[in-house]
């Protein structure tokens, strides 16, 4: 009976409202979008600090390592953010799938795979600006609203090896791909002057490819590496309003990525990982530059979590998870004087499983706080992630 | 309700996005800002003209009556439908006594400050036609012809006013045999200072002037004996002292009777053709002299773009219009917004970039506006665009 419940729940996600797409960060709309995080609510638990050995989680294809059964994951992130900017402040809400993965072992155990998405770029965003030009003599006060949905995401085919004792090594391939639509308005207070409606969709298109590999030392310790490459990300640009499809040279580079972390057994009931992550989003600048954005430069993402279990023999019931994450963030932002926003979080989860261990919830809360140093734009926000694990 | 569906309608309920976020430009401003361009058209030299011929007093919707204006001194003249000397009732003709009669006339415009206004209609003879002349009619402005006065009350805006004519009056409106049933009516304007009015014609189609007769027929039953005849007119016009101004080769012109209009050509830059989106398009015209007329009547100059370059006979785009309504005299540049006209000329099936000017109500008004050509820089018209190029959406 729980089982066809929870069955109809993992329905009842796939089939919610496909404006429920993704919610971006202020930090985004200078850039081609605010970069996602593929990680599980369970990961997200613990800062994403265990994100290279969750097998939930899609960062890198060798956390596919501690994979015991088949596994479908749905995570729903809600977003509640408050914005400052010069011009004022806003609280928004949004809500996103970061993460659907479904994964499962073979042969025996000896391999396992993944099939994935997550979401790469987003870029959902209302700008809203007011100000006035001068026409014909007069001043004449306007609105301007700026309007984008959609961004990129991350198809990922991944494939673990588990053959070699003590070590499993992913690969991966991961296709990006996604749409933008976007409305630029401007509507005078004076109606004599025509409202101006622009629209436009561009679809971006980009091939990555992964490796990683984890590494048991110990059976308290455990290593992981991981290493990606994505390569250029194809933009084409097809006006609604004066048609035709064309590539206008927005084509821009996409980063490496490297990620180290460790997994270390502090006793039967603790664990505490670290993370890594390192993205030469710097690759995009010279494009980005050249179409007038302020830029890009690598990120940095450092996390630092723990997994607190009451009963070592039912770890997953009710684990208390806690963890900070501090990163840079790689979209300039700025005229003038650009300067590299940087966000600090610290999140809390649990999660727990029934149905006979053929279900299981994870949810963890985050605070974020993320900020542009020498600008007066920042934001706050609360996550909320909550996960839905099915195991046939 | 199953479980699992209360939880997906939880979640749909609070999956409401709220993303508007107050933002201060060209810090985050993905894609720069919309820049509004502002350019001024003059016309193509020599291709604006003023083309006459196309409404004439006897078709326009009212015709014009006034007391030495200077803007046009007009007389009015209305030949009405043939009136028999019998009638049908029960079908049979049947002959009839006349026991009133009345003349009806619509009211269009008036200075509505000009007190003491009174229309003064006289009889004229079968010799009057469509092809008198101001002369003609006012020498049969006679008090022989004079047939009665209609006070215009000072109350009146627009409106109907009545001649009755009954009992000893009634035989200034009698037929003769040489009007052969037809009555034609002379209509002169009298008040204390130079004004003039609009009547309406039988072209407007309510409101049209009217005669009416009412009789006794030749019928026993008595029930049936009172009968009206009511007449329209089969011809009306105006015919004024001067002739109204012509177009010349150096301004361009409007209204008139025949009524004059102008077409105005303009150069159409590719980029307003293809890739902007246009936000005010406005067409000035500075008038060579002041414009005058009768005072607080309004008038309409009205701008329409050509489904195709005739020239003179090219078709006018309907329902797509823009107007000024002045008031004279006046001086002052007349605005048109004519956004809504330019934008058909974009695209690759757009319209011919021109612009037909003409008076409303056409050929029955007192003002002849007079504008500048292409052969006066100073007073050429000129058509003012704001627009925007297309957004560049793709600048993060």
């Amino acid at each position: 009976m729980i089982g066809r419940r929870l069955a109809g729940l993992a329905l009842g996600l796939l089939v919610l409202p496909a404006s429920l797409a993704a919610q971006s960060s202020i930090f985004g709309v200078r850039g081609p979008g605010f970069p996602g995080r593929p990680y599980s609510a369970a990961a997200m638990g613990a800062g994403g600090s265990s994100g290279l050995f969750d097998p939930q989680s899609q960062l890198s294809p060798a956390s596919l390592a501690t994979l015991k059964g088949g596994t479908a994951t749905f995570t729903v992130l809600a977003d509640y953010r408050s914005v400052e900017t010069p011009a004022g402040s806003a609280n928004v809400r949004s809500y996103r799938f970061p993460n659907t993965y479904i994964t499962a072992p073979l042969r025996h155990g000896q391999y396992a795979f993944g099939v994935g998405a997550t979401t790469y770029l987003d870029r959902d965003f209302t700008l809203a600006v007011r100000d006035s030009i001068v026409l014909r003599d007069s001043v004449r006060a306007y609105t301007d609203t700026t309007v984008s949905r959609g961004g990129l995401s991350d198809l990922q085919l991944a494939f673990a090896i588990r053959t070699i004792p003590r070590t499993t090594v992913g690969l991966a391939v991961h296709f990006i791909t996604g749409t933008n639509r976007l409305a630029a308005r401007r509507a005078f207070d004076d109606t004599s002057y025509a409202t101006v409606l622009q629209t436009a969709q561009t679809s971006t298109t980009g091939f990555g490819l992964a490796i990683g590999a984890t590494r048991v030392l110990s059976n308290k310790l455990t290593l992981a590496a991981f290493v990606r490459k994505d390569f250029t990300a194809n933009v084409n640009i097809d006006s609604v309003a004066f048609g035709g499809a064309t590539t206008i040279g927005a084509d821009y580079g996409l980063p490496w990525t490297v990620a180290a972390g460790g997994l270390f057994a502090v006793t039967p009931f603790l664990e505490v990982s670290a993370q890594g992550v390192y993205r030469t989003w710097s690759s995009a600048n010279e494009s980005l530059t050249n179409l007038g954005a302020p830029g890009a430069k690598n990120s940095l993402e450092l996390s630092l979590g723990g997994e607190l279990t009451s009963r070592a023999r039912r770890a997953t019931q009710f684990p208390l998870r806690v963890g900070v994450r501090y990163g840079t963030l790689p979209f300039l932002i700025g005229e003038g004087p650009v300067v590299q926003p940087s966000e600090f979080s610290v999140s809390v989860g649990t999660g727990a499983r029934f149905a006979k261990q053929h279900g299981a919830i994870e949810v963890s809360l985050e605070r974020v706080w993320r900020r542009a140093s020498g600008s007066d734009i920042s934001e706050t926000g609360w996550l909320l992630y909550t996960g839905l694990n099915i195991r046939p | 309700m199953p479980a699992w569906l209360g939880a997906v309608a939880v979640l749909s309920g609070a999956c409401t996005e709220r993303l508007l976020t107050p933002v201060n430009c060209p810090e985050l401003c993905p894609g720069g800002q919309i820049i509004v361009f502002d350019t001024v058209l003059t016309p193509i030299v020599g291709s604006d003209s003023s083309f006459s011929g196309y409404v004439t007093a006897a078709q326009a919707t009212g015709f014009l009556v006034s007391n030495n204006l200077p803007a046009a001194d007009a007389r009015g003249f209305v030949q009405f439908i043939r009136r028999n000397d019998s009638l049908f009732v029960q079908d049979t003709l049947r002959s009839y006594t006349i026991d009133s009669a009345r003349i009806n006339l619509t009211v269009d415009a008036r200075d509505t400050l000009q007190p003491g206004i009174v229309l003064l209609l006289y009889k004229l003879p079968p010799t009057a036609d469509s092809s008198s002349t101001f002369d003609d009619l006012t020498a049969e402005f006679t008090p022989e012809s004079f047939l009665d006065s209609l006070e215009v009350p000072d109350t009146l805006l627009t409106g109907r006013v009545t001649a009755l004519f009954s009992g000893e009056t009634l035989a200034r409106i009698a037929l003769t045999p040489a009007d052969s049933g037809v009555l034609r009516v002379g209509v002169a304007l009298t008040a204390p200072a130079a004004t003039g009015v609009r009547l309406l014609s039988v072209r407007a189609g309510t409101g049209a002037p009217s005669f009416q007769t009412y009789v006794h027929a030749d019928i026993a039953d008595t029930t049936l004996q009172r009968q009206t005849i009511t007449r329209i007119p089969s011809f009306n016009s105006y015919v004024t002292a001067v002739p109204f101004p012509q177009p010349t080769p150096t301004t361009l012109l409007v209204g008139g009777a025949p009524s004059v209009r102008a077409l105005i050509r303009f150069p159409w830059p590719l980029v307003l053709k293809d890739t902007a989106e246009i936000i005010r398009a406005t067409l000035e015209l500075v008038p060579v002299a002041p414009i005058e007329g009768v005072p607080n009547v309004n008038s309409t100059v009205v701008v329409q773009g050509i489904l195709v370059d005739l020239g003179a006979k090219s078709p006018l785009i309907p329902q797509v219009t823009a107007a000024n309504t002045f008031q004279v005299p006046t001086s002052a540049v007349l605005s048109f917004e004519v956004r809504s006209l330019v934008r058909l000329w974009q695209g690759n099936a757009g319209r011919p970039p021109a612009l037909f000017v003409w008076l409303s109500p056409e050929a029955s008004s007192f003002s002849v506006p007079v504008f500048g050509s292409t052969a006066d820089p100073v007073l050429q018209p000129r058509l003012r665009v704001e627009y925007v190029r297309p957004y560049q959406f793709v600048l993060p």
